[in-house]
C-alpha cells in the first residue's frame, strides 16, 4: 500500500530522517514508534504530501483513499461535532444525499453519537480526538493515517479507541499508526518499526513477539534505542 | 472552497475586533460631525452635503484600519493551528484555500464598512437629508473597492510575512495610497533613479486616494470618472492571482 525508500528531511541543515525505507502492507496495521522528535510525525506529514521530501521515493497505491487524524486537532469550537464532520464532508464532495446518514454512523462508531450536536468548545481533549479519527474515516477510506490517535484519552477512552482500530482492521482497513504509547501499538499493531533521531533502528513483527511471550514490546523499545 | 469560506465568516463574525473598533468608530464619527468638529479654512462646517463626504472619509479611515487588523491574522493562524493538513489532504490545493481565505478577509471587511455605514446614515436621518441615503449608499460601495484591495493585500502578505510586519506594511501601504496623488507630484519633483525607483513604487501601491475622491463626487452628485475605479477593480483582481502562485513550502 505505501512504499517509503530511502526518505531524508531535512530542516536547514538538521537532518530530521535519515534514510528511512519501509512497507506498510495492504491490509495490516503498521506502527511507527519512537520517542518525541524521532522523526514520526514528518515521516507522516511526507507521506500525505504535507511537507517536500529532501530525498528519497514514497510510491502509494494508485488511487488509493486517505484519512488521516492529526495528533493536535483543531476544530472551530463554535462548531457542533456534526457541523465539523458536514464541513469536511463538502471538502470531500461527499454526495449530500448520503452526509447526513454518513456522519451520524461515525459519530456513533466513535462514541460521539450523544454529543454530535454539543458545540466542540464543550469537548474533552479525548472527545476531539475521538472526533478527529471520526472525520478520517469520511468517504470510507482504504488507508488511515492516524497520528497519536490516544493521545489525551482516559482508560475507558483508549480501551474503546483501540477497539475501534480493531473493528478497522477488521473491516480490511491499512492502519498507519504513529504513537509512543507502547503498550497500545503492541494490542493492535501487526508490524512496527523502531525510529529514533530520525533512522529505522529495527522493525518487529508484533505477532512473533507476542508468540515468544519471552519478550515484550516495551524492553524491545528500550533494548533498540539503547537506553536503560 | 465555499465551505471554506462559510466557515470562516462563521469565526470571524464572532471577532469582538469588529464590534469594539466599528463601535468606537462609529461613536467618534457621529460625535465629530453632530457638534460641528469639523472646519475648513477657519469656517465651521455645518452643512449636511459639505459633511457627508468627509464623514465618508472617516469611515474609509476606520474600515481600512479594520480590514488591516481582519485580514492580517487568517491565513498565519489557520497554518498554525495546522488545520491546512485537514484541508490539503483532501485534495484542495493551497492556493484555493487560501483564496477562500482571501475572500472571506474581502467579505468581513466589507461587513465592517457597512457597520462604519450606519454612523453617516445615522447624521444623514438627523439632519433630514433622507434624499442623499442612496448616494450614500452608492458611495459606501465604491470605497468597498478601497476596503477590498487593501484586505486582499494583507491577506497576501500574511501568506509569508509575521503579522506584525503584515499589519506595518498594510497600514504603510494605506496611507500611501490615500496620499497618491500629493505623493506622485512631490516624486515628479525628483531626478534620475530616485525618480525612476519612486515612480516605480508608486505604481505598486493602489490610488485609494483617486476612490475616495470619486465616492465623494457621487454623494455631492458631482461627474464620476469611472476610470479609477476600474483600475482598482485591475488591482484587486491581480492581488487575487497572486495568491494562487504564492504558498507556503512547510504546511
Amino acid at each position: 500500500m505505501i512504499k517509503c525508500n530511502n526518505l531524508i528531511k531535512r530542516y536547514g541543515k538538521e537532518e530530521v530522517v535519515s534514510n528511512l525505507s519501509f512497507e506498510v502492507k495492504e491490509g495490516e496495521v503498521f506502527g511507527l514508534l519512537g520517542a518525541n522528535g524521532a522523526g514520526k510525525t514528518t515521516t507522516i506529514k511526507m507521506i500525505l504530501g504535507l511537507t517536500n521530501i529532501t530525498k528519497g521515493d514514497i510510491y502509494i497505491k494508485d488511487n488509493v483513499t486517505v484519512g488521516y487524524s492529526p495528533e493536535t486537532p483543531y476544530f472551530h469550537p463554535f462548531l457542533s461535532g456534526y457541523e465539523v464532520m458536514k464541513f469536511f464532508a463538502k471538502l470531500q464532495k461527499l454526495p449530500s444525499k448520503s452526509i447526513k446518514e454518513e456522519i451520524e454512523t461515525l459519530l456513533e462508531k466513535v462514541g460521539l453519537g450523544e454529543d454530535q450536536h454539543k458545540k466542540v468548545k464543550g469537548y474533552s481533549k479525548g472527545m476531539k480526538q475521538r472526533l478527529a479519527v471520526a472525520q478520517a474515516l469520511l468517504g470510507d477510506p482504504e488507508l488511515l493515517i492516524l497520528d497519536e490517535p490516544a493521545a489525551g484519552l482516559d482508560a475507558l477512552g483508549r480501551i474503546e479507541m483501540l477497539g475501534l482500530i480493531d473493528s478497522l482492521k477488521k473491516e480490511g482497513k491499512t492502519i498507519l499508526l504513529n504513537s509512543h504509547i507502547l503498550n497500545d501499538v503492541e494490542r493492535v499493531a501487526d508490524r512496527v518499526i523502531i525510529l529514533s533521531k530520525g533512522k529505522m533502528i529495527e522493525e518487529v513483527d508484533v505477532h512473533k513477539l507476542s508468540k515468544n511471550g519471552e519478550e515484550k514490546l516495551e524492553e524491545r523499545f528500550i533494548k533498540s534505542i539503547g537506553g536503560m | 472552497m465555499g465551505a471554506i469560506i462559510i466557515n470562516s465568516l462563521r469565526e470571524k463574525i464572532r471577532s469582538k475586533t469588529i464590534y469594539i473598533v466599528g463601535g468606537i468608530g462609529v461613536a467618534i464619527i457621529l460625535f465629530l460631525a453632530l457638534n460641528g468638529s469639523f472646519s475648513f479654512d477657519d469656517k465651521i462646517l455645518t452643512d449636511c452635503h459639505e459633511l457627508v463626504p468627509i464623514v465618508l472619509v472617516m469611515v474609509n479611515l476606520f474600515a481600512s484600519i479594520l480590514a488591516i487588523m481582519l485580514s492580517l491574522s487568517t491565513i498565519p493562524k489557520e497554518f498554525e493551528r495546522k488545520t491546512t493538513h485537514l484541508v490539503l489532504v483532501r485534495g484542495i490545493k493551497q492556493w484555493q484555500f487560501i483564496l477562500a481565505l482571501t475572500i472571506s478577509n474581502i467579505i468581513i471587511s466589507l461587513f465592517s464598512i457597512g457597520l462604519l455605514s450606519i454612523s453617516v446614515i445615522i447624521y444623514a436621518l438627523v439632519q433630514g437629508e433622507i434624499q442623499v441615503l442612496l448616494k450614500i449608499l452608492g458611495s459606501i460601495l465604491i470605497l468597498g473597492l478601497n476596503i477590498s484591495v487593501l484586505s486582499a493585500i494583507t491577506s497576501w502578505l500574511s501568506i509569508k510575512l509575521p503579522e506584525t510586519i503584515t499589519g506595518f506594511i498594510g497600514i504603510l501601504i494605506y496611507f500611501v495610497g490615500v496620499f497618491h496623488s500629493m505623493l506622485s507630484i512631490f516624486v515628479k519633483t525628483r531626478e534620475g533613479f530616485s525618480r525612476f525607483l519612486l515612480e516605480g513604487l508608486m505604481t505598486l501601491v493602489p490610488n485609494f486616494a483617486a476612490v475616495q475622491k470619486q465616492s465623494g463626487q457621487l454623494v455631492t452628485g458631482n461627474y464620476v470618472d469611472i476610470y479609477p475605479l476600474v483600475l482598482q477593480g485591475l488591482f484587486l483582481y491581480i492581488i487575487l492571482a497572486l495568491t494562487f502562485v504564492t504558498f507556503r513550502k512547510e504546511v
